[in-house]
């Protein structure tokens, strides 16, 4: 699997906390924008120029917008066409790209296909709406628009953030102790998470994807990826939440603490991929909610909503049903008042457990290349499990089992608490002896030397 | 004061795992197959001596002893490795290259990835190798961010083999598991069969697509010009081959049109019967492996194309 290497990064945080030192207060943070543009340019090359092109276009649409020489519509319609048209080129499933992404991943060969677009163009359309609303001004110098577009730990798939939001902390970086301990917490457990546990559930689920296993079975590899997806992405997010909390800069949740027992669909999407569901409701959702004043299409609106989140992963008609069967299930639950159920604690177990069975089958639908095919593999063969293949995975399914139950008790521990605030408020010894342990572990279980996530490819 | 106190709690952490990981490596004996594998590319022969160079899948699929009893000559080495792809292979191609007896080497073709097995930094480090130096002739001619990224890749996956201590604590609590149980290099058979599909085998309609035009060679044929120069310097043959099964399509579209554009003396070219003969999966000890009987099939199989490729 291909990833981000820590190297890579570690070599960011140092360059970056020198830079930082060095330059006056007021000017800080140019060093993390001279390190955000090199070492993105590592990994994009020469592409960097086009996105500097397309922020200095978003600079000069904030004037426009703001003197309203132009309609915001033309100019967000333009906006979005990069990514668009990236979508577009993509010709084989995200899937498929990402399973094989080790060997082509570095290969994109057209101009847009650019790690980050989809994070610079939603965050390029909120600050043009965020000027249209007047909620902010347009930003006089460049450099700094540059900075909030192009932001190193955010850049490779969010959390997305409104620009006051963020650029309000860029004006006071600074490198504590508490910022420097906080950073570096979300750092191990970020590691820990994406390292031990979701590498290797992918390690599992790419061994069951390529066996024999079918029928009713088929649907723990939906359970797999479900799991997978989870641990993969939010450690990520962990992981980067870190590295900008080292300089003061905190980045915003994207998940909910133990969002895989969610007992409702409704539940789950509040505390999945929040940043991005907060900018699709605001963007999208709420802007077309109000022309519906009598709020009899707030359903459709919200099947519109899904649709397009489904046509953002992937331009297919997989990813369409995927979309579809997400929005009905919500509007399902809505017209369904679990509430009403007797026995509250009942109610949440079959809950997660109806959850996780949808979830898994979502899960199956979000990966397939063709619907049709997979609908005749759950339902119309017969139920196969390869024994044989998952022989050689007894110690991974030990040590994963072993692992999650860690990240479960924490979280449980932490309830709604971010991860390096709970840490924080443990004694001493607790603090250092969760330190060591996931240290070891991730020095003896972790399976490849790079952080690794699934919506680089969006 | 604060933040000083902050750094030196982490120098601290820092050099507690440095020591423990120091100790841990330490600890650990060198595994015997890697001193073999080199032995065999070291050691001085009067005639021409034939290596098989790649991947896992080599290792699997080519019994040096089956192949000697056909070709009548003893100097025949399996020095597959499990992980290498085609930079590990050219790497260990030059390697071999400069030694002083006259050689073929037969070479897997793989797509290039941007970091070193875990295996291939045993194996260097066993034999005190420095991969860096032929590293840096391969990716010159490209791009700096390019050549950085690549660069942050392969030491970041060297430095992360130099900590990681799974494989040592398993060795410690079990020194005889790695040495029975998972041979790293050279000829490694298994006996199990656990799959019954087909669909990841080589079949001959995909080695005739002719569309290319979509894949970038460029980095291969810069690898593969490195090793024609210098086996021209020392004495040596190079032949490219295409392994016989695949874990993923993609893999095949950038090896199957890379192995076509190759001149028909460099390379091993299996006509349909050879294919449709190894196309059974009885012959596979997983989806990517080939066990023992399919070793043995391959191997014998093998002979009538070498005879092509003897000095």
């Amino acid at each position: 699997m291909a990833s981000i290497n820590l190297l890579l990064i570690i070599t960011y945080i140092v360059l970056s906390i020198v830079l930082v030192y060095v330059l006056p207060k007021k000017r800080k943070w140019y060093a993390l924008l001279c390190t955000s543009i090199f070492f993105y340019y590592v990994l994009v090359g020469s592409k960097i120029l086009f996105l500097i092109l397309f922020s200095l276009i978003i600079y000069k649409a904030g004037f426009f917008i703001h003197k309203k020489r132009f309609r915001v519509t033309f100019i967000i319609i333009g906006i979005l066409l990069p990514l668009i048209v990236s979508k577009f080129l993509i010709s084989n499933s995200h899937f498929e790209n990402y399973s094989s992404k080790h060997i082509t991943f570095t290969s994109w060969s057209t101009i847009l296909q650019i790690i980050g677009i989809s994070y610079i163009t939603f965050n390029a359309i909120s600050y043009l709406i965020d000027i249209k609303k007047k909620f902010i001004k347009p930003e006089g110098n460049f450099f700094f628009l540059l900075l909030y577009l192009i932001y190193f730990p955010a850049i490779f798939s969010g959390p997305l953030h409104r620009f006051k939001y963020l650029t309000s902390q860029f004006k006071n970086i600074t490198i504590t102790s508490d910022s420097l301990s906080s950073g570096l917490r979300l750092i191990l457990w970020g590691l820990f998470k994406n390292m031990v546990i979701a590498q290797r559930i992918f390690s599992i689920f790419v061994t069951l994807k390529s066996s024999d296993i079918s029928g009713a079975y088929y649907l723990l590899l939906g359970l797999l990826f479900f799991l997978y997806l989870y641990c993969n992405f939010s450690s990520f997010i962990d992981f980067f939440q870190g590295v900008s909390q080292i300089f003061n800069i905190k980045l915003k949740n994207n998940f909910r603490n133990r969002i895989y027992v969610s007992a409702s669909r409704q539940e789950f999407w509040k505390g999945w991929h929040i940043t991005l569901n907060e900018w699709f409701r605001d963007y999208f959702f709420f802007m077309l909610a109000k022309k519906d004043k009598k709020r009899k299409y707030t359903d459709y609106i919200l099947l519109l909503t899904f649709l397009l989140i489904a046509l953002w992963h992937e331009i297919s008609i997989t990813l369409l049903i995927w979309g579809l069967c997400n929005a009905s299930w919500i509007i399902l639950e809505k017209k369904v008042d679990f509430q009403k159920f007797a026995y509250p604690k009942l109610r949440k177990l079959g809950g997660v457990f109806y959850h996780l069975f949808f979830s898994s089958l979502l899960a199956l639908i979000f990966i397939s290349n063709d619907f049709h095919s997979l609908f005749l593999k759950i339902f119309f063969t017969p139920s196969t499990f390869p024994i044989e293949s998952m022989a050689n995975h007894t110690n991974n399914i030990v040590i994963i089992m072993f692992s999650f139950l860690i990240m479960d008790y924490h979280f449980k521990k932490a309830k709604k608490e971010r991860f390096d605030d709970y840490i924080g408020s443990k004694k001493t010894f607790n603090r250092w002896f969760i330190y060591f342990k996931l240290t070891l572990i991730i020095l003896i279980f972790g399976a490849t030397g790079g952080i690794d996530n699934y919506y680089i490819l969006f | 004061m604060y933040l000083k106190k902050t750094s030196f709690k982490l120098f601290l952490i820092v050099s507690v795992f440095s020591v423990l990981i120091f100790f841990i490596k330490k600890s650990n004996k060198p595994q015997p197959y890697f001193i073999k594998a080199n032995k065999s590319i070291l050691e001085k022969h009067s005639s021409t001596s034939y290596y098989f160079i790649g991947s896992s899948r080599v290792q699997k699929s080519v019994d040096p002893n089956n192949i000697k009893s056909t070709l009548g000559t003893q100097n025949i080495f399996n020095i597959g490795i499990s992980g290498a792809t085609f930079l590990e292979n050219t790497i260990l191609a030059d390697y071999i290259i400069k030694t002083p007896n006259r050689k073929v080497l037969f070479i897997e073709l793989s797509p290039i990835l941007s970091s070193f097995s875990k295996t291939s930094i045993q194996f260097y480090d066993t034999n005190n190798m420095t991969p860096f130096k032929t590293l840096n002739l391969l990716t010159n001619s490209l791009s700096l961010s390019k050549r950085l990224n690549f660069n942050f890749n392969i030491y970041n996956s060297y430095l992360f083999s130099k900590i990681a201590i799974r494989e040592d604590i398993k060795n410690l609590i079990n020194p005889q598991l790695d040495i029975d149980n998972r041979i790293l290099m050279g000829y490694s058979p298994v006996i199990k069969n656990d799959t019954k599909s087909l669909s990841s085998f080589l079949t001959y309609q995909e080695m005739m697509v002719t569309d290319y035009s979509s894949v970038n060679f460029k980095n291969h044929y810069g690898y593969i010009d490195h090793l024609i120069n210098l086996s021209k310097k020392h004495n040596t043959k190079i032949v490219f081959f295409l392994p016989l099964t695949y874990r993923s399509q993609k893999e095949k579209n950038i090896v199957i049109p890379l192995f076509r554009s190759l001149p028909k003396n460099m390379k091993l070219e299996y006509s349909k019967k050879f294919l449709d003969s190894m196309r059974n999966p009885k012959y596979l000890s997983d989806i990517n492996h080939f066990n023992e009987a399919g070793a043995q099939q391959y191997s014998s199989l093998l002979f009538p194309l070498l005879k092509d490729f003897l000095y």
